[in-house]
């Protein structure tokens, strides 16, 4: 994941910088830079890149423009930025096809963990294995390994233990977990849900009574706790 | 528009005491004047009965008269005679020259009802025949009539039914005009309600008042701009702040981080990075609210489960690494959970968000928030509590009064509290829900948001 290269479009210069240095404390390392949407489709036609960073507000070829131009050879995956928060400008953007929208100003940790999730979408990569405290999971062929055994998942828990992979450590609310099992209509579910993760923990905790790693945060969500996640 | 309806009532009630007040004058002066005209008349009434007392028969059969006669007589220019009962005149004082001194039955019959030879006169009984005054010429009209009497009662009713018809109206024409004057002024009156609340007013520019309703018009649509120029100004100014503070937390983020700087450097970053955020927060606050306050934010109404969102904002800030310091707990009840408001999602997170930073901010020695979406009888309750410092009764009352802070321009722009409330009380009014604020010092802060299923 980290190899993959990453275009940042800006005409702000010190922006750029900022963004660039975000990206490498983070240990990526291909990053390239363009102060105009020229300069963005003649490097684009040259490098390949995996991620595009798109400034909206741009002199010239603005950021949509660009995003139409990107679009009509390429799809690879684009996050806009932008100084207006409008939801008009949103909008427009996911319209064009954005795969995301950053909202001015933004947090750096905030940029890191969009455009992490957009490339764990976008190249989903392969034997991804699940290391939890007494077990692993692995996505791939949706099992859980304990203590030798394999022992197979059903879509439905795949699919709440796969969205709560993606938010690791964090607290995914009930509300998120039923629309990945049922779609928009998720009102009356939360039993259903309650059942899924009831026996989601049998087969990957060793006390299904005392979850360590498939946590419950009352009247929130749950959340899972993951001791490593191999690539 | 009470005071309006009011006022015209008043108006309509003046007209009609108006009239009350003229026909009572009219009648006050009708009598005044017949009384002053009959004190003024010159000729005073010939004192008959005087005359006829004046005039009596000795036994001898000679006439004889009362002493001040002749002077009664000569002080009203009149004369007197007595007929017999064959016409002959058997008694005359002052009797002009040319009348006759006999009459017949058809004459007596002439003058009593008439005049005598252009002699107004007047007659009477006497024992003796029968007394006939007569005045001098010219001093006094002397009309004869006789009427049906039901005809005189008709004459009197049907005057009383002219003067209450033209009283009636009067007093209808009176109101037609009130409500004509009424139509007119009160869509300019609430115009002019309609611009001092802020909204756009658009009247329709025709009839007489035309021009004033063009100037209201024209008045809207100035204030209108005026607003629409400010929300852009600060739309513009905050636009311009996101990029160079973007760059600024970005670097200050990536120092804080470096562990290659020493702590103090670190913390010193940290340090911006946190003001930063600060003024991140603010600038957004200052720019939704007054979009709002201009009306220029378009609320994106859909179907919005309370209990949910909640949860997706209580998420954030948890998985936001919250301080160890700070709590959060949440609850929401069974009914809560499944009954959807209409509402605009990102504006309601905005709001909720807002009431728990405003816990964290005012309690930076830490504090237990609790979040709570109740189903109750008016609608749906959110409820953030906090433990912490609370504030005085005097703070609170500055917080919970319903002043705008954008609104009026003297009052100076207060941000040492930052919008977070003023913001929050504007997304409640877009949705039509309430806001209640509850604290006391060292008993925490309490805030109520109920909105209308």
């Amino acid at each position: 994941m980290l190899d993959k290269e990453i275009l940042v479009v800006d005409d702000e210069k010190d922006l750029r910088m900022m963004i660039r240095s975000i990206f490498e404390s983070a240990g990526y390392t291909q990053i390239w830079t363009a102060a105009s949407g020229e300069e963005a489709l003649a490097l684009i036609a040259k490098k390949n890149p995996g991620i595009i960073i798109l400034d909206v507000m741009m002199p010239g070829m603005d950021g949509f423009e660009l995003l139409q131009e990107i679009r009509a050879v390429s799809k690879v995956p684009v996050l806009m930025l932008t100084a207006k928060g409008e939801a008009e400008d949103r909008f427009a953007g996911f319209e064009l096809g954005a795969d995301d929208y950053l909202v001015k100003p933004f947090l750096p940790r905030e940029l890191l963990l969009r455009v992490q999730a957009i490339l764990k979408r976008a190249y989903p990569e392969k034997n991804r294995i699940v290391t939890l405290d007494a077990a692993a999971v692995d996505l791939d062929r949706a099992e859980v390994i304990k203590e030798g055994q394999r022992i197979p998942l059903t879509a439905r828990e795949y699919s709440i233990f796969e969205k709560l992979t993606e938010n690791a450590g964090r607290i995914v609310t009930i509300g998120v977990l039923c629309q990945t099992l049922c779609g928009d209509i998720w009102q009356g579910y939360e039993t259903t849900l309650m059942t899924h993760i009831r026996h989601l923990r049998e087969k990957i905790e060793e006390n299904p009574s005392k979850p360590v790693s498939l946590l419950t945060v009352k009247g929130l969500g749950y959340k899972l706790v993951v001791k490593e996640l191999e690539r | 528009m009470k005071p309006v309806e009011r006022f015209f009532r008043k108006y309509f009630l003046s007209m009609a005491g108006i009239i009350v007040l003229f026909v009572l004058l009219n009648v006050v002066l009708f009598f005044s004047m017949l009384i002053w005209a009959w004190q003024t008349s010159e000729t005073p009434d010939l004192p008959i009965n005087e005359i006829c007392d004046g005039i009596m028969m000795d036994g001898e059969g000679h006439f004889t008269t009362a002493e001040g006669l002749s002077g009664l007589l000569e002080e009203n220019h009149a004369w007197a005679m007595i007929l017999d009962d064959a016409g002959t005149v058997i008694f005359q004082r002052g009797l002009p020259e040319e009348l006759p001194r006999r009459y017949t039955t058809t004459d007596v019959a002439k003058f009593s009802r008439w005049y005598l030879g252009d002699y107004p006169v007047y007659v009477r009984e006497h024992p003796q025949g029968l007394l006939v005054v007569g005045g001098e010429k010219g001093s006094r009209a002397k009309y004869y009539f006789s009427v049906n009497e039901s005809y005189v009662r008709k004459l009197f009713v049907g005057l009383a039914a002219v003067f209450s018809i033209n009283i009636i109206v009067v007093v209808l024409l009176i109101w037609k005009n009130t409500r004509h004057i009424e139509k007119a002024v009160t869509p300019i009156l609430r115009g002019i309600e309609t611009v001092s609340s802020g909204q756009p007013v658009s009247l329709p520019e025709k009839g007489e008042l035309a021009e004033i309703n063009r100037q209201l018009n024209k008045a809207g649509a100035f204030i209108a701009k005026k607003d629409t120029a400010r929300a852009e100004w600060i739309s513009g100014i905050s636009h311009d702040v996101r990029t160079p503070l973007s760059v600024m937390l970005g670097f200050a983020g990536q120092l804080e981080d470096d562990r290659t700087l020493p702590a103090s450097a670190r913390e010193q970053a940290a340090c911006i990075r946190k003001q930063g955020e600060r003024l991140r927060s603010l600038i957004s606050d200052l720019n939704l609210t007054s979009r709002l306050e201009y009306s220029m934010q378009p609320l994106r109404m859909k179907k919005v489960y309370l209990v949910e969102l909640a949860r997706q904002v209580v998420c954030e800030f948890l998985n936001g690494g919250l301080e160890e310091r700070y709590g959060i707990a949440f609850c929401a009840d069974q009914e809560s959970e499944s009954l959807p408001i209409l509402g605009d999602e990102a504006l309601l997170k905005r709001a909720l968000g807002n009431l728990i930073q405003n816990s964290i901010v005012h309690n930076p020695q830490g504090c237990q928030i609790s979040v709570s979406i109740l189903c109750k009888e008016a609608g749906i309750t959110v409820e953030v509590a906090d433990d912490g410092a609370g504030v005085s009764a005097e703070k609170l009352k500055e917080l919970t009064a319903d002043h705008r802070r954008l609104e009026s321009t003297d009052e100076k722009l207060n941000l040492r509290h930052g919008l977070g409330v003023l913001l929050v009380r504007q997304i409640v009014e877009a949705h039509k829900g309430t806001m209640i604020m509850e604290s006391e010092p060292q008993k925490g802060f309490r805030t109520v948001l109920t909105f209308p299923v």
